[in-house]
């Protein structure tokens, strides 16, 4: 018997390299064919135009009928953020609706905020997306059109007469088409630890009124005792929490990070410098505050503990604080500037409208969630007060001091002082890659304010350029 | 016969169809892409041609260099976490009784997902009710209370590579036993003839006899140490990932910024350019680990 025939290495080796390189050469072709690409012309609301230029194959088109024609039962996908306690009511209230509503069914997913649209813009460009995102307006304008179509008709079918204020429907207006519905206002408030003011004995400061600087800094000498543990308050240093302690403040001056025509950076002016400096001076000068370099949840630790007496943070605490029994109040964030305005970044439901009949059914659910009935049950537990009107009305709403301080907020300022307004589609890049870092390194000393904030400036007008 | 000739190929060709899908045909892309400036923003594509110029952006980008630093800061330490798990498998080897269990102990880490560990030793690295600082004061550190180890430049990589080792000793250690079990034993009698002691045996005889497994180690530990991102994105950041790689970019490491790049900036181009780097890199570092370890027979 012949002994098999064997394969010459340099053979193999040839065949291998062949096979790469055909591979390689395939890939080259693919990959560097140019897009098909319809071109469209949009006006961004100042003065300047963009050209989009839209693939033919478009996510938009992608359509997977999930109705099922025997039963008439449609299910829809319903993707949001809330991961924490509201995400739990919610799910109670999507149970509720299906057993009211036998014939849609909803599959819920929750995501950070931070992944939630990336992961749904993959996934609906393989057809198998949400009909519905819950997510923050600053997403709107990227996203705008892929994954969060126009909804004017569909608005017709709420009774938007509840939305107070009204301007709240203008949050994702572009171009005369409204993009998505604003339902609720998660936003910066001072908690106050009751506990420590009455062993001050020290009177809890008014809900209804904002402290002005030297009433908050008056306060804040009179409540920090070092030699106690004791700090009046905490504002953080690191991560995007610094920025958005800074924003509340800077924002109280009318100062937003980019100009309305999307070119000039305003973090270095002096406005700004004034806000930044303020929060410093917390630190070094006054020494009410800690001298660390902290995260929120450092400082919310501290909070817990008692060994800060005011933290100025986000509604979404409040399940934490009731969870672990601490004696708090809520008032106002201080009003530095010349009107009181804080961090906010409202919560929104998109549509990406995939199928007219799931759309149809989303529409139901959402008239569901946000009718006044059920939506107080989702904004009482998860902290975040709501635009809709006779929610705000109910008992249990306005017995949370946290909600009506919240309330009272939102009717200062819910125009005006969004999170990364105006919107920008590198908005993400500009706070993460250089703003955040670099006023990281301002707090730390390693650069002075002024040079800092004239780096993030030019960082951040160079990127938008 | 002509079909027996190409026998070979024909067992082969599965793998190369799930190598050329899934491991050449990406990397090609990413090389191809790194050549031009590809941006995909919710539904708008540009791809332009751009030749070199990805990487004439490279050598003037200060965070590629901070990644690089602080991902080679990573690798420098691999030394002594490869020796430690040689040491843990040779401990393990000396114990008469519960070698399977101790095996077990030091391997359950290891099944652990990554972001689970993070999680956990985020609260161990508190700085006000945090383990580690209890520790620390418990045996007299009392300055170290509320040090906060995630948010100092100076430990933050330290803090986040220290729970990488420790994810991943059982699978150092487990392949280190292993290649202990492959050296013959009449090595160690005949050097006990001789009068070696314990030290000199393991000098001599153990370390050098590991080559092969040190080999395969510092490879796959260096290509596991340029995956460390679930553990910088949820342990830095302050819980959002795409701010991960902080304080100050003092944790940012290579595979991070491609993510950021590509996902947060959606710059697919320079994202493959970086990419491409990685390859280029990795690849430098296992050929000098192949030069270095001879293999050896027994």
């Amino acid at each position: 018997m012949s002994e098999p025939k064997k394969v010459d290495r340099r053979k193999f080796i040839y065949a291998g390299l062949g096979a790469a390189l055909v591979v390689l050469g395939v890939t080259a072709l693919v990959v560097t064919r140019p897009p098909e690409v319809i071109t469209q012309t949009t006006t961004v609301p100042t003065t300047s135009v963009v050209t989009i230029t839209v693939p033919t194959t478009s996510v938009v088109t992608t359509t997977v009928p999930t109705t099922t024609p025997s039963s008439g039962k449609v299910t829809i996908t319903f993707w949001h953020g809330h991961t924490g306690p509201d995400g739990k009511v919610l799910e109670s209230i999507v149970k509720d609706f299906m057993s009211t509503h036998p014939n849609i069914e909803i599959v819920t997913s929750a995501y950070s905020w931070g992944e939630l649209m990336t992961k749904a813009e993959i996934a609906v460009a393989g057809g198998s997306g949400p009909d519905l995102l819950s997510a923050i307006p600053s997403v709107m304008y990227p996203y705008k059109d892929i994954l969060a179509k126009p909804i004017d008709d569909l608005l017709d079918q709420l009774d938007i007469s509840q939305w107070d204020p009204k301007t709240t429907l203008d949050f994702t207006k572009w171009e005369g088409k409204r993009y998505g519905i604003p339902f609720a206002y998660p936003c910066y408030v001072t908690y106050l630890r009751r506990d420590v003011f009455e062993k001050k004995g020290i009177d809890l400061p008014s809900s209804t009124k904002p402290l002005t600087k030297d009433e908050f800094l008056n306060l804040a000498i009179k409540l920090t005792k070092p030699e106690e543990n004791l700090y009046a308050c905490g504002f953080k240093q690191l991560a995007h929490h610094a920025y958005w302690d800074w924003h509340t403040f800077f924002a109280q001056f009318g100062v937003t990070w980019l100009s309305m025509d999307l070119k000039k950076c305003q973090l270095n002016s002096e406005d700004a410098f004034k806000a930044l400096q303020f929060l410093i001076d917390l630190v070094e000068k006054y020494k009410v505050a800690p001298k660390k370099v902290a995260g929120w949840s450092d400082y919310f630790a501290d909070f817990m503990a008692g060994r800060i007496a005011m933290f100025v943070h986000g509604t979404w605490c409040l399940s934490d604080l009731l969870k672990a029994k601490t004696p708090y109040s809520v008032i106002p964030v201080p009003l530095l500037g010349n009107s009181l305005e804080q961090y906010a970044d409202p919560h929104v439901l998109f549509f990406t409208r995939i199928d007219p009949n799931r759309t149809k059914a989303a529409l139901e659910f959402v008239k569901y969630f946000l009718s006044p009935s059920v939506i107080y049950k989702w904004s009482t537990v998860a902290g975040n007060p709501v635009f809709i009107k006779d929610a705000r009305n109910r008992p249990e709403y306005k017995e949370s001091n946290l909600l009506q301080v919240a309330t009272y907020e939102m009717s200062q300022n819910s125009n005006k002082s969004l999170l990364q307004y105006p919107y920008h589609k590198m908005e993400y890049t500009a706070l993460y890659k250089f703003i955040i870092p670099t006023l990281e390194a301002i707090w730390r000393n390693e650069i002075p304010i002024e040079n800092g904030l004239n780096k993030i400036a030019s960082d951040v007008e160079r990127l938008v350029a | 016969m002509s079909l027996k000739k190409f026998s070979p190929f024909f067992f082969i060709i599965p793998y190369l169809l799930y190598f050329s899908i899934f491991m050449l045909l990406p990397v090609s892309s990413s090389i191809i892409l790194s050549f031009f400036n590809y941006k995909f923003y919710a539904g708008t594509l540009n791809a332009t041609f751009v030749g070199i110029n990805n990487y004439i952006t490279l050598v003037s980008d200060p965070i590629f260099f901070i990644a690089i630093r602080n991902t080679l800061f990573l690798i420098i330490l691999l030394p002594f976490f490869i020796l430690f798990s040689i040491f843990l498998a040779i401990l393990v080897e000396q114990v008469r009784f519960g070698k399977r269990f101790f095996m077990t102990i030091i391997l359950l880490p290891y099944v652990i997902p990554l972001t689970v560990h993070a999680i956990i030793f985020s609260f161990i690295y508190q700085p006000n009710y945090g383990y580690l600082n209890y520790f620390f004061y418990l045996i007299g550190f009392r300055n170290i209370l509320n040090y906060a180890w995630l948010n100092e430049r100076g430990t933050a990589l330290l803090s986040v590579e220290v729970v990488w080792m420790y994810a991943y000793l059982g699978y150092a250690t487990i392949l280190s036993y292993a290649g202990l079990k492959q050296i013959p034993r009449q090595y160690y009698e005949a050097a006990e003839v001789d009068g070696a002691g314990f030290f000199t045996r393991i000098r001599h005889i153990t370390l050098p006899l590991l080559s092969n497994a040190m080999l395969y180690l510092y490879v796959s530990s260096t290509i596991f140490l340029f995956n460390i991102l679930p553990l910088i994105w949820v342990m830095t950041g302050g819980g959002f990932g795409y701010g991960a790689g902080g304080p100050a970019f003092s944790t940012y490491t290579l595979d991070l910024y491609v993510y950021h790049t590509a996902f947060r900036d959606s710059n697919y181009g320079y994202a493959s350019t970086l990419a491409t780097c990685i390859f280029i890199i990795i690849f430098i570092i296992t050929s000098f680990y192949f030069k270095e370890f001879k293999e050896v027979r027994y």
